[in-house]
């Protein structure tokens, strides 16, 4: 009961922390960001499983690491200088298909690192990279020469064709107001709208939202033979 | 706009200062302070035990008892509860020997508890060999 109940108060106070500490978190870590989330992790697990621990021994520590860092972001986000020495600087691996051995020492990045980095980006051969950079979150950049670039629509001169911000309409049943007058639709013109689709009710609905070409779509929810409307 | 998050994050940083610092210094002050006062009581037993003054020191068992219990809730937030446990055990003990007027285990556990007492004033003291 006791271990319960200062389980859900640390997993709360590192779910408050990690959600005040910002989104970069969970995705692109940087070193000093890798390092804090490995520590409070640690930290709340030991006062969770061992009740002769004082709560407050874990929270302290976590609360002194948010402290840090922010410290430390707040510095980044105010001084360059400060930025290139918390977090380093972005280096160039590959400059104009040629493999830089000194950035690649001072990084200790292996060829075959680099080589199974550019594999993954679809590019088998070094010739064919104008530029590489091994960004401050340790993932690899690449830019290829013009020749071995994707086609893009430009290139094709195709007409331009303006994408618009998809919106979710229907989740689950549920309308999301919000996004719903953000797509200029009243519930009137939504439901004519789903009526035509052969939807009567919103209930039915698993999901609806207008896409990035302005079309509308919904899928109802699955029904005992797997039917569904699109 | 981009003054007002400045403020925003001086302000958060502000709060977490006094929060974690907060939260230590008064973790410290109380841990001093009740040890201080345990010591002292302690001390006035072990006086009275060497007089043999076995009144006076069964008086001061009880007395020490009765702050005990209270100090022990205080220190369950602060401090790990197997040096809670120890300290607890030794004071139990050395009430039974008061009890039965036995002047050399009573001394000697006076002296353990005493040592306990200061193991814990000074292990959460911000000194350098605490830190490192």
């Amino acid at each position: 009961m006791v271990t319960a109940i200062r389980t859900i108060i640390l997993y709360a106070l590192v779910i408050v922390v990690m959600r005040i500490m910002g989104k970069r978190q969970i995705g692109q870590l940087q070193p000093f960001e890798l390092a804090i989330a490995i520590m409070i992790s640690e930290l709340a697990a030991v006062p969770m499983q061992d009740t002769g621990i004082p709560l407050i021994n874990g929270m302290i520590p976590i609360l002194t690491l948010l402290l840090a860092q922010i410290t430390l972001s707040f510095l980044s986000i105010k001084s360059i200088k400060a930025r290139s020495i918390i977090s380093g600087k972005p280096r160039i691996l590959i400059n104009n298909g040629k493999i830089n051995e000194h950035n690649l020492r001072l990084e200790m990045y292996t060829v075959n690192d680099l080589m199974e980095q550019l594999r993954i980006k679809d590019i088998c051969n070094i010739e064919d990279v104008e530029y590489a950079i091994l960004e401050t979150n340790g993932q690899l950049s690449v830019l290829p020469k013009y020749s071995k670039s994707p086609v893009k629509a430009e290139d094709l001169k195709l007409p331009e064709k303006k994408q618009i911000l998809p919106v979710d309409i229907i989740i689950d049943g549920k309308i999301l107001y919000e996004n719903l007058s953000q797509a200029g639709i009243s519930i009137e013109s939504l439901r004519n709208i789903l009526r035509t689709k052969g939807i009567n009710n919103i209930s039915e609905v698993f999901f609806a939202g207008i896409n990035s070409d302005g079309n509308f779509f919904a899928q109802t929810r699955d029904l005992p033979h797997g039917e569904g409307n699109n | 706009m981009r003054y007002g998050f400045t403020v925003k994050v001086i302000i958060s940083l502000l709060i977490l200062i006094f929060l974690t610092f907060g939260v230590g210094l008064y973790a410290l002050i109380t841990i001093r302070r009740t040890c201080a006062e345990l010591y002292n009581e302690v001390d006035k037993a072990e006086k009275f035990i060497l007089q043999e003054n076995w009144i006076k020191a069964k008086e001061q068992s009880t007395l020490i008892n009765n702050k005990w219990q209270k100090i022990r809730k205080e220190w369950a937030m602060l401090i790990d509860h197997r040096e809670i446990d120890k300290m607890h055990e030794s004071m139990m003990r050395m009430a039974a020997y008061i009890k039965l007027e036995e002047d050399d285990d009573a001394l000697v556990e006076c002296a353990v508890l005493k040592e306990l007492i200061k193991h814990i004033a000074d292990k959460d003291s911000p000194v350098i060999q605490n830190i490192f």
